[in-house]
């Protein structure tokens, strides 16, 4: 519909109605869907455009829609060498401010490629992608895949392209994600949306601030959980199925749901006053670019912040249906708060000196603190803060995964059970993209992933218990188990435990 | 801004370059000439050479890892690490600048120095493609875990010098091969040296620079404004 001709329509509307001329679809929870249907037309128009998309398959997957090269994009398991003329694979942006912008520009142009093959194979025309909300204590089961992700066919008996074998233990029956593996509390309690001074050590709720980066930077609160940990818990750690490593997650069709709720977490943040977007230009103007031909996308940060107008036009289903809640806080608004703002990152008060190794049994290290030496933080309004504590595990390294997420304790007892000791957890780490990251590549570094956490609370509750000691601090890692209750042997190690005032 | 002498370092190589204070020669056929005419003023002579092009083309790219260095260390010893840091890195460069030199000379003397400039551009070419390439430019950003005291300490700072140095040299020999055949004349070094600064940095390199200099003012002002009330004290 041209300008035009939406002018002309809106003139012969009554007063008071005004025209809307693309309607904003609604991104529905799966679960609920489940609840009314297991097989409910949105599940089902998914599998069938999944095996249509899938039988685009061949050769080198130069289609923009087949569905291995929907996959490839976000890791690229296939050497550059073999990709096709044109492919912009192993793109993925982790550990890194883009991680959000850039995966609602990926589900974008995933949702126009299955919207149009749903359309294809008979399915709802008001079609769009659902999520996996795994988070309600009031619904136990959603911690469960959705029923038909664990079909091994559809309704008419054709084989069910839903279900992947590649998956960890349990999974595709009865298991269950860990409760701490599908926490949100602590991603939704950060108050930032970055660290816009730098320094790695403020971790903030959407990344660190950087240039590009496939991984190895510093995750934001939500990348790391539950975002990482839920690809972990899927696809399971030891060996690692599809959902656990970049150039495999994307091959598993929940591998879209799981992200559909990320995105609807972001969203969920800012209805919550006073978070904002950053507004800086670096991050706004980021352009992402996929697939191609006929099948490209490619639209910046500033695009996309706002879901309900063009390009995108959908809103999730718990969201209100008036426009205006989430656009007021998603619009990248040059009128953002003041805040203080730091001169400098938090001062580096203690660290370990040996890398620890994170085993199936629970690891502990120990920091000798020295006092620190600004006290309060400097502002550039002349005025000064109350000090933050923030706890960074640096270096997370390892080519096989004894977890797929480990709950991080602050001078918990040493041989306490996790549940004597809940008082004292700091957090959680996911361990997706540490076997990637450790290995050194055009798109990796090799150091591994970085995780901070602002213990500020848990410190000030600790001192108030006689539980803290300046001038000592222990840190407990313990294995989350796997949705079969497991946990294995692996290599992971823990580079450098540091904590940082100020 | 716990880096700010490498700033100053960076500075000081530029100055040498551009006020010829560090010039082998008025040209690079004279510099060779130079060299065989009085060996001993002339080799010092071009290794101060050599060392400013390190200082002024290299220093910059490693700042963002002092700072880095610098916020994971101790307070206390957060100058003596960046300087461990650098130390390491520079060993590393002024190694290869010096032997970029004697190489590229020698081929001169052999050949001519538009075919050495000619092969050496192409060299650089052909090298941005390979994923050896790819994967030095991405562990130039590397960040290894630092002991936060004792030798322990001194020994992760000077290997976290050595290793991004180790990386840069795979990454950026062949620019640095380009700027060394063209007896390191001044817009040549410039020339590579904004290459260099958007490969490593990307597009907002020189923005970001900007911008943390602003900031670095904006806080020195208002810091001492009388509105801002009591002096604070410095955190960086």
């Amino acid at each position: 519909m041209t300008a035009k001709q939406v002018a002309k329509k809106r003139a012969a509307t009554p007063k008071g109605k005004p025209v809307r001329p693309v309607a904003v679809r609604i991104r529905r929870d799966v679960w609920r869907l489940s609840d009314e249907n297991p097989w409910h037309p949105i599940i089902l128009g998914y599998a069938r455009a999944i095996a249509r998309l899938q039988t685009l398959d061949t050769g080198t997957f130069a289609d923009p829609r087949s569905w291995r090269h929907l996959a490839e994009i976000h890791g690229a398991s296939i050497p550059q060498n073999q990709w096709p003329a044109g492919a912009i694979w192993n793109a993925c942006e982790h550990g890194s401010w883009y991680f959000l912008p850039w995966h609602r520009v990926y589900l974008h142009h995933f949702e126009k490629i299955v919207r149009d093959a749903v359309r294809q194979v008979g399915g709802p025309a008001s079609w769009a992608l659902p999520y996996w909300n795994y988070t309600d204590p009031q619904r136990p089961q959603v911690r469960q895949l959705p029923p038909a992700f664990r079909q091994p066919t559809l309704p008419d008996g054709t084989p069910n392209p839903l279900l992947v074998t590649q998956r960890g233990p349990t999974m595709n029956t009865t298991g269950q994600l860990n409760t701490g593996v599908v926490s949100t509390s602590a991603a939704l309690a950060q108050a930032e949306f970055t660290d816009l001074v730098g320094g790695g050590i403020v971790p903030g709720f959407g990344g660190g601030v950087s240039g590009r980066t496939h991984s190895g930077g510093i995750p934001g609160m939500l990348e790391s959980v539950p975002h990482g940990s839920v690809h972990v818990g899927v696809g399971g750690s030891n060996p690692p199925g599809w959902m656990s490593r970049f150039e495999t997650a994307g091959r598993d069709p929940i591998f879209w749901l799981h992200h559909a709720n990320i995105d609807r977490l972001w969203s969920q943040w800012l209805r919550t006053a006073p978070h904002v977007n950053p507004v800086d230009d670096r991050w706004l103007r980021e352009r992402f670019e996929f697939g191609s031909a006929a099948w490209h996308t490619q639209l910046a940060t500033r695009e996309v912040l706002n879901s309900r107008t063009a390009p995108l036009r959908y809103r999730y289903d718990d969201e209100p249906a008036r426009r205006a809640a989430v656009t007021r806080a998603g619009r990248p608004s040059r009128r953002a708060p003041e805040r203080p703002v730091r001169r400098g990152p938090p001062e580096m008060v203690g660290a370990t000196s040996e890398e620890i190794p994170l085993g199936p049994e629970p690891s502990h290290a120990e920091i000798d603190v020295t006092p620190a030496r600004a006290a309060g933080r400097a502002t550039f309004a002349g005025d000064r803060q109350p000090e933050r504590v923030y706890l960074k595990i640096e270096n997370v390294r390892g080519t096989e995964l004894s977890a797929g997420s480990f709950d991080v304790y602050v001078n918990a007892p040493p041989d306490a059970r996790p549940a004597q000791i809940a008082a004292h957890h700091a957090g959680a780490i996911g361990m997706f993209g540490v076997i990637e990251s450790s290995q050194r590549s055009a798109t990796h570094g090799g150091e591994g992933i970085t995780f901070s956490f602002d213990i500020t609370d848990l410190v000030r509750k600790l001192e108030a218990e006689g539980e803290w000691d300046p001038a000592k601090l222990r840190v407990t890692f313990v294995p989350i188990p796997d949705s079969a209750g497991k946990v294995y042997s692996g290599d992971l190690k823990v580079g450098r435990v540091s904590l940082h005032r100020g | 801004m716990p880096e700010w002498w490498g700033w100053g370092l960076t500075l000081a190589g530029w100055a040498l370059l551009c006020f010829g204070l560090a010039s082998p020669g008025a040209s690079p056929e004279h510099a060779g000439h130079v060299r065989g005419a009085v060996p001993i003023v002339a080799t010092s002579n071009a290794a101060l050479h050599d060392l400013s092009c390190v200082l002024a083309m290299m220093v910059p790219l490693v700042l963002p890892t002092l700072r880095r260095t610098a916020f994971a260390s101790l307070w206390q010893r957060r100058q003596q690490a960046m300087v461990e840091c650098v130390v390491g890195y520079l060993v590393v460069w002024i190694a290869i600048a010096l032997v970029l030199g004697v190489l590229t000379e020698g081929l001169t003397a052999v050949s001519s120095r538009p075919l050495v400039i000619g092969g050496a551009l192409l060299a650089a070419l052909l090298w941005q493609r390979t994923a050896l390439k790819r994967q030095a430019l991405r562990a130039c950003h590397l960040m290894l875990p630092l002991a936060p005291r004792g030798w322990h300490a001194d020994r992760d700072c000077l290997r976290l010098g050595i290793a991004i140095g180790a990386n840069c040299v795979i990454n950026c020999w062949p620019l640095m091969t380009l700027a060394a055949a063209t007896g390191r004349q001044v817009i040549a070094v410039l020339l590579v040296f904004i290459v260099l600064v958007l490969e490593r940095f990307g597009r907002h390199a020189f923005d970001d620079a900007a911008r943390a200099f602003t900031s670095e003012i904006r806080y020195a002002t208002e810091r001492r404004s009388p509105s801002a009330g009591a002096w604070l004290p410095d955190p960086s």
